[in-house]
């Protein structure tokens, strides 16, 4: 996976580029918004974009991308943390957006889930923790060994891992599991969870299925949470 | 008197109309001696001309001798002190000539050493009292070889009696009204001088109105198109002062919204060299000091930049933003080991008078407030209610009851009684954010302590 960081600042370009480098990615640094026009005429599976650079704001460059039909997942970062400037970012086109200062490890989760929403070329494995699944053939591998998992479970945990870390709502749960069907009823999507949460346990997944009360579920890979588990 | 407009205008008035009815008073006195003195002159110079007129002097110069010839019923008028009047003809040389009764001469003893060239009129003291006082007048007699002059007097009349005695009646009354009239005229006055006052008062109120909208951190000014001539200049300085006020808060929210912003990439970059260091002893508090120091200078430059983006209110579902505001703070939670729970009816849209974005703001800041305190496995709940209220519930320490009241005030961070190096990386601008926030909507923030330990806030939203 190539990624191309778009940062003046050349320290924390610097940083960003090892941090991706570690984590099996191909990056490569512009400092410049001319750098990265004849950088991108290559192919990028992601854009890491700096709004203010040397030669103007991040966010045209996005725009001329969308403008010209190019849907490559970008991740603003910026110094302006606003939520006003959040939502300009994201109507300009922006997949998501990061304000300065921020946790590396923020940013490759969501570099991660850039890649994992983008759905990308066909055939494409979703990945986290050591749970693996093949969207094509509605396959899982847990720690390497294929587990057969029924249809609702593979449709619970293809919507949970494309939101990985994220909470998915259990109205969204409940569309994907039932449709517009009236047979949903509260208890039938808690009865997938639990199957899903039992299979994940039993076959040694290093993902945990959490409850967030109220809203609906999350897919953690940290092994810290286990407040809100069970 | 000296800091009132309105009182020191009153007592001004008072003297003036006090010196008015003075006046008045003095001038229908005057007027009223006047008449009585102007119709006695007219009365003595008829005498004077009937017997002018019925003068006869032999020779007819200067020297020949004198016959006063008065009808009958003219000259019974003079006959005796009683008859009412005297008469007493002189030279130049003081010679008497005639007289009406051997005692004129007596009688009109003050007129003698009078030589006027025009009639003239003289009040005597009577000799014996009041009643007896005697009018007399003067009028030079002009005949060949010199002027003789001719005295008339009349005692006091009954009717002159009455006419003193109704002057002496009518000024105590006059006086009786005019001290009323007085007060009434002042009463009036005052009355008047207030309402002309009104105009001050309105502008006083509308002053007020726009000083507030503009601490507030609104746009404002007091126009001058309906403000009177007087006032104007008032009004102008005013005006010059706010947007100098203005300009200066302005300026100084721009500045510390740099400086926070400028903060922000070295931060950055402090951060990631951090991360990517191998693990050292103290690791551990050099990143929790850099996450306080992110969420300060965070904080700072909304907090000053939420000043110069006023909420724009329109009706919307709070239970929808609430609930991606909790959605959002889950990781968090997580990473806290704290559990997240939200709590509302999210069929039944709650609709207020918001702005969305702030909203999530002022949420997101009391929730991740309520993480940093809780205690580890503990719960914090957020819920929003149908009225349109939202309620963060921890089970933190809580808040001293003293210090409640200073929560929602710039750099207020957690009970004091933790010493000064707060654990909870609480950066204390958050609440003033809240406050500032829900200022603008027009609610209202709010903490308890809750039962069996820990805080309530919650936030009280307009229903749309």
């Amino acid at each position: 996976m190539r990624i191309l960081v778009i940062e003046d600042e050349k320290s924390l370009a610097g940083f960003i580029e090892q941090t991706l480098r570690q984590h099996g990615f191909a990056a490569s640094v512009a400092t410049t918004l001319a750098d990265a026009r004849s950088m991108l005429g290559q192919p990028y599976d992601a854009v890491i974009c700096d709004r203010r650079l040397p030669d103007g704001d991040g966010l045209d460059l996005v725009k001329e991308l969308r403008a010209s039909g190019n849907n490559i997942p970008i991740l603003m970062l910026t110094a302006l943390g606003l939520p006003k400037e959040r939502v300009t970012g994201l109507e300009a086109g922006a997949d998501d957006y990061l304000p300065k200062p921020f946790s590396l490890f923020e940013l490759l989760a969501r570099v991660k889930a850039l890649l994992r929403r983008s759905g990308g070329p066909a055939g494409l494995t979703l990945e986290a923790g050591n749970v693996q699944l093949d969207t094509l053939h509605d396959t899982v591998q847990i720690a390497g060994k294929a587990v057969p998992l029924g249809k609702r479970e593979v449709v619970l945990l293809r919507h949970l891992l494309q939101r990985a870390g994220q909470v998915v709502g259990k109205d969204v749960l409940e569309q994907a599991l039932y449709g517009d069907t009236d047979d949903k009823s509260r208890t039938a999507l808690e009865v997938a969870v639990h199957r899903l949460r039992k299979l994940l346990s039993n076959h040694g997944a290093s993902l945990s299925i959490v409850t967030v009360r109220g809203i609906g579920y999350l897919l953690d890979e940290s092994s810290m949470s286990e407040a809100n588990a069970g | 008197m000296r800091d009132s407009l309105l009182a020191g205008l009153i007592f001004r008035l008072a003297v003036v109309l006090a010196v008015v009815m003075g006046v008045v008073i003095w001038q229908i006195e005057r007027t009223l001696d006047r008449t009585g003195d102007m119709a006695q002159d007219e009365l003595l110079r008829r005498q004077a001309s009937e017997i002018v007129n019925s003068l006869s002097i032999e020779g007819g110069r200067r020297g020949g001798r004198l016959h006063v010839n008065l009808s009958p019923e003219s000259a019974a008028a003079y006959v005796s002190r009683d008859a009412g009047y005297v008469y007493y003809i002189q030279d130049a040389d003081g010679r008497m000539l005639a007289q009406s009764n051997p005692m004129a001469s007596v009688w009109v003893q003050p007129a003698l050493s009078l030589r006027p060239s025009v009639p003239e009129l003289l009040d005597t003291e009577g000799r014996d009292g009041e009643s007896s006082a005697l009018y007399l007048m003067v009028q030079p007699i002009m005949i060949p070889g010199g002027p003789l002059y001719l005295i008339v007097g009349q005692y006091r009349t009954i009717d002159d009696m009455l006419l003193q005695s109704a002057k002496t009646a009518l000024m105590p009354g006059l006086l009786m009204v005019m001290g009323p009239l007085f007060f009434v005229a002042l009463l009036l006055a005052a009355a008047l001088a207030r309402q002309g006052m009104s105009p001050l008062h309105n502008l006083a109120r509308v002053m007020g109105q726009v000083g507030a909208q503009v601490r507030q951190g609104h746009e404002g000014r007091v126009s001058v198109e309906n403000v009177q001539r007087e006032v104007r200049p008032v009004v102008v300085a005013f005006n010059d002062v706010l947007a100098a006020f203005e300009k200066s808060i302005a300026a100084q929210r721009a500045l510390t919204a740099d400086t926070a912003h400028q903060l922000k990439t070295p931060l950055a970059v402090l951060q990631a060299r951090l991360e990517q260091m191998g693990d050292f002893k103290g690791k551990k508090d050099i990143v929790r000091d850099v996450d306080r120091m992110n969420r300060l200078v965070r904080q700072l430059l909304h907090y000053a930049v939420l000043a110069q983006h006023p909420a724009s209110l329109q009706p919307g579902n709070l239970t929808e933003t609430v609930k991606d505001v909790v959605s959002g703070m889950v990781p968090l939670a997580l990473q806290a080991g704290v559990e997240l729970r939200f709590d509302a009816n999210d069929k039944q849209p709650v609709m207020v008078m918001m702005d969305n974005l702030q909203v999530a703001e002022a949420v997101s800041n009391l929730v991740e407030n309520a993480i940093r305190y809780s205690p580890k496995k503990g719960v914090v709940d957020v819920a929003v209610d149908k009225d349109g209220t939202v309620e963060v519930r921890d089970r933190g320490p809580g808040i001293p009851a003293g210090e409640q009241t200073m929560l929602f005030t710039r750099f207020w961070q957690g009970p004091t009684n933790q010493g000064t190096e707060s654990p909870h990386g609480g950066a204390g601008l958050g609440l003033a954010i809240v406050a500032e926030i829900m200022r603008q909507h027009g609610g209202e923030a709010a903490m308890q302590n809750r039962e069996g330990g820990g805080s309530v806030f919650s936030l009280q939203f307009v229903p749309a």
